[in-house]
């Protein structure tokens, strides 16, 4: 079954009370998202806590969702709100995410090789909105619409934002390369 | 947005070919979820819906009561008479029960000793004041001819029941009257049991 042909009918199946349907939907959804989660917070088990929170919230609040064509990206804003809030109330975010970086390289090179690794730090060196846009534009291929609605901007803003992000991933990635150390200015 | 049009729009607004190379692999990261993942949401989801529809018929109920003016007021009245029941049934002197035997069949009586205050007992004397009635153990032959026995209180503060074994010699009515002492002998409260014998055995 087309997830994105039926959408709409599995929503309303869902919220119908149909389980059915209600695991069609996270069978359907749940890779991408977890993926999403995965460039969100660094960690393999963090990851599958923040898919499994955002999913109770989202099934919770489902009759909310307007447009069931973009359900993956509200469930993608979902699940950065509430990575949002946990990193609000974290107190040692940096050093845990270079750390699970290096401990997937030494567990399971067979899902990240070490030069992915290396990528993912040079990309988690970028401020979260600049990050998040890379995520969803460039690696999960989101249109310029489901990336608005996964960050809640303007499309508008979503290409100026996403023009940004990939001239500070080139200096950085270029810098380290290089093997000097270049300073990504904030605009 | 995966077509060659696309890489080219791509790889033009990268600064270097490279560095649109290093995050064009992070697209075949490949990590998965456990395979219990699913599970736990549909699970979490289960539990979250019947703490909802448990929710939801508690507000029932408190519609329910909200639509009926009067309930505050029957509850009152109800819980006036309940608690007039518990207290007739608790410290009245007497409380009676009028149960059907046969002659010469032995009978265990259990006596609800629950809602007597256990503490302020020391001691328990059953009572058989008619002559149709008397006491009956195998094991003890000579209680027949007891007419009161006492129960020491001390084996009787974890149980809920007072057990009598009594045998009706005679048709009609007999009563087992338990009076309950404290350490001072004063009679705390009272229980009676009446039964009616009749047939042969």
């Amino acid at each position: 079954m087309s997830l994105n042909k039926n959408l709409t009918q599995i929503v309303q199946n869902v919220l119908a009370g149909d389980k059915t349907s209600l695991a069609l939907l996270i069978t359907e959804t749940q890779p991408s998202l977890f993926l999403f989660c995965f460039h969100l917070t660094k960690n393999k088990q963090t990851s599958e806590d923040l898919t499994h929170d955002t999913f109770l919230k989202a099934i919770s609040s489902l009759k909310d969702l307007k447009n069931p064509e973009l359900l993956l990206a509200w469930l993608k804003k979902i699940a950065r709100n509430l990575h949002l809030d946990y990193l609000k109330s974290a107190s040692n975010r940096n050093q845990v995410l270079v750390e699970d970086y290096e401990g997937l390289n030494g567990h399971q090179t067979s899902e990240i090789s070490d030069s992915q690794i290396d990528t993912l730090k040079i990309l988690n060196q970028l401020d979260e909105e600049d990050r998040a846009i890379l995520v969803l534009i460039d690696i999960q291929e989101c249109s310029y619409q489901e990336a608005a609605e996964t960050l809640d901007i303007p499309e508008g803003t979503v290409k100026s934002r996403l023009s940004r992000a990939r001239d500070k991933f080139s200096d950085l990635y270029t810098s380290k390369k290089n093997g000097t150390n270049s300073k990504i200015k904030s605009s | 947005m995966k077509n060659d049009d696309f890489k080219n729009q791509l790889k033009d607004g990268y600064k270097d070919q490279k560095s649109f190379e290093a995050i064009q692999s992070l697209k075949s990261i490949s990590i998965q979820p456990t395979p219990y993942l699913m599970t736990r949401i549909l699970h979490n989801l289960d539990l979250r819906q019947q703490a909802q529809e448990n929710l939801t018929l508690k507000s029932r109920i408190k519609y329910l009561a909200q639509q009926f003016k009067f309930w505050p007021s029957f509850s009152v009245a109800l819980a006036t008479l309940l608690i007039s029941f518990i207290f007739f049934k608790n410290f009245n002197k007497t409380s009676e029960i009028v149960n059907y035997y046969q002659i010469g069949q032995a009978y265990i009586i259990r006596v609800d000793i629950r809602p007597l205050p256990k503490n302020e007992i020391a001691y328990a004397e059953i009572a058989l004041n008619d002559d149709n009635i008397e006491f009956t153990s195998q094991k003890y032959t000579e209680l027949k001819l007891q007419k009161k026995l006492v129960v020491n209180w001390d084996s009787m503060l974890e149980k809920q029941y007072l057990p009598i074994v009594v045998k009706g010699t005679k048709e009609g009515s007999s009563k087992v009257i338990v009076n309950y002492y404290d350490s001072d002998h004063n009679l705390v409260t009272s229980q009676e049991v009446s039964l009616y014998f009749k047939g042969g055995a």
